[in-house]
């Protein structure tokens, strides 16, 4: 399967239910089970916001499933970020995949890279 | 102000219009709106935008009372202001309303789910769950992301089957679930050994009462991520005192 990408702006949250949607299919496409889909369905979601928190204004999402499914979330348009507090975010994240690699900008968070 | 007077103002506001008596009388009611945006707040809604909203209902209330109908304005408007902040509740919970055909089919993927659980011990795929309820693999992702809008009016049961109370009045209810645990001791030495972030996820929502989406806003995470980690938790816990 060709890789599969979600770009979006951060601020309006009705995205995330889009977004949800989008990363559901390709769970299914995967064949998770619906548990596991919902996993990772909350960790991409919760990327996003942390990039939010780090000051970004949109996000884009690239799903791909030839290595397993992998999601990179990655920032963009960030006028000002910060480091922002995503201690917690991060230690559940890691605690529902895999893996989970973060990406940094000086001290802000600017891509997460989730696999299961 | 003293009932005689505020009837006579709402006399005068009827007869003249006048927006500074209408101002006068919302300002000696206030109390009413903040009294009650208080009593609703910290279930998911911020207080600001429940006292936002109780204000403009009480505004509304004092444009249309009638002091000569024999009722007190506060008897009036307190179930008045109620309702409008239960509607919110409502409205804010769920904008858009889900298609029947799309509420049908999310309740059959959760039975279908429960009953494949049941049967073969894991949870099944999209596929799977196409195959067993004969619709398309994109309906069925749709469905599982629409949840049932559930009423904040809505009764839920005691147990005892006569004092149901409406779930707003359950959510973040101090009764904690660990009580169906027999053995406290041994449940406190699980919980000593979860690591810090999940103790923090117990204690605020088992010890200090708060809901998931108040959980949520002091972790800086969501209430759906919330929801994720506590089933997580609770799962490690069961399994631990079940061996």
């Amino acid at each position: 399967m060709k890789n599969f990408k979600v770009s979006f702006c951060l601020s309006d949250s009705k995205y995330f239910t889009a977004v949800r949607l989008a990363v559901g299919g390709v769970c299914a496409a995967a064949d998770l089970d619906v548990d596991s889909a919902e996993d990772f369905k909350v960790c991409v979601t919760e990327s996003c916001l942390i990039l939010k928190n780090c000051g970004f204004d949109g996000a884009e999402i690239t799903l791909g499933t030839d290595d397993g499914l992998i999601a990179e979330i990655c920032g963009f348009d960030g006028a000002s970020l910060v480091e922002g507090q995503n201690e917690f975010s991060l230690a559940l994240i890691s605690a529902l995949v895999s893996s989970c690699d973060i990406v940094r900008e000086g001290a802000a968070i600017s891509k997460i890279v989730l696999k299961v | 102000m003293t009932n005689e007077k505020a009837a006579e103002l709402f006399r005068r506001y009827r007869q003249t219009g006048d927006i500074k008596i209408r101002n006068e009388l919302v300002e000696n009611y206030m109390y009413v709106a903040e009294i009650l945006a208080k009593k609703f707040a910290g279930r998911g809604v911020e207080y600001d935008d429940l006292l936002q909203v109780a204000s403009e209902a009480l505004i509304s209330g004092v444009e249309k009372f009638n002091p000569d109908l024999g009722n007190q304005f506060t008897t009036y408007i307190t179930p008045t202001i109620t309702g409008i902040i239960r509607n919110y509740f409502r409205d804010y919970s769920r904008s858009v309303r889900l298609p029947r055909k799309l509420y049908a089919l999310s309740a059959k993927v959760r039975a279908a789910i429960n009953d494949y659980y049941r049967d073969n011990g894991v949870k099944p795929t999209v596929h799977q769950l196409s195959q067993i309820l004969g619709e398309s693999e994109e309906d069925i992702i749709e469905a599982m992301e629409s949840k049932a809008p559930v009423s904040l009016d809505a009764p839920v049961k005691s147990g005892d089957g006569e004092n149901d109370a409406p779930l707003y009045d359950v959510i973040a209810d101090d009764a904690s679930s660990f009580e169906r645990f027999e053995d406290a001791d041994a449940l406190r030495t699980e919980i000593k050994k979860l690591d810090p972030t999940e103790q923090r996820v117990i204690a605020l929502r088992y010890v200090e009462g708060k809901s998931q989406a108040e959980t949520g806003k002091i972790l800086g995470v969501s209430q759906m991520f919330v929801s994720r980690a506590e089933r997580k938790i609770i799962a490690k816990l069961k399994e631990a005192l079940t061996k």
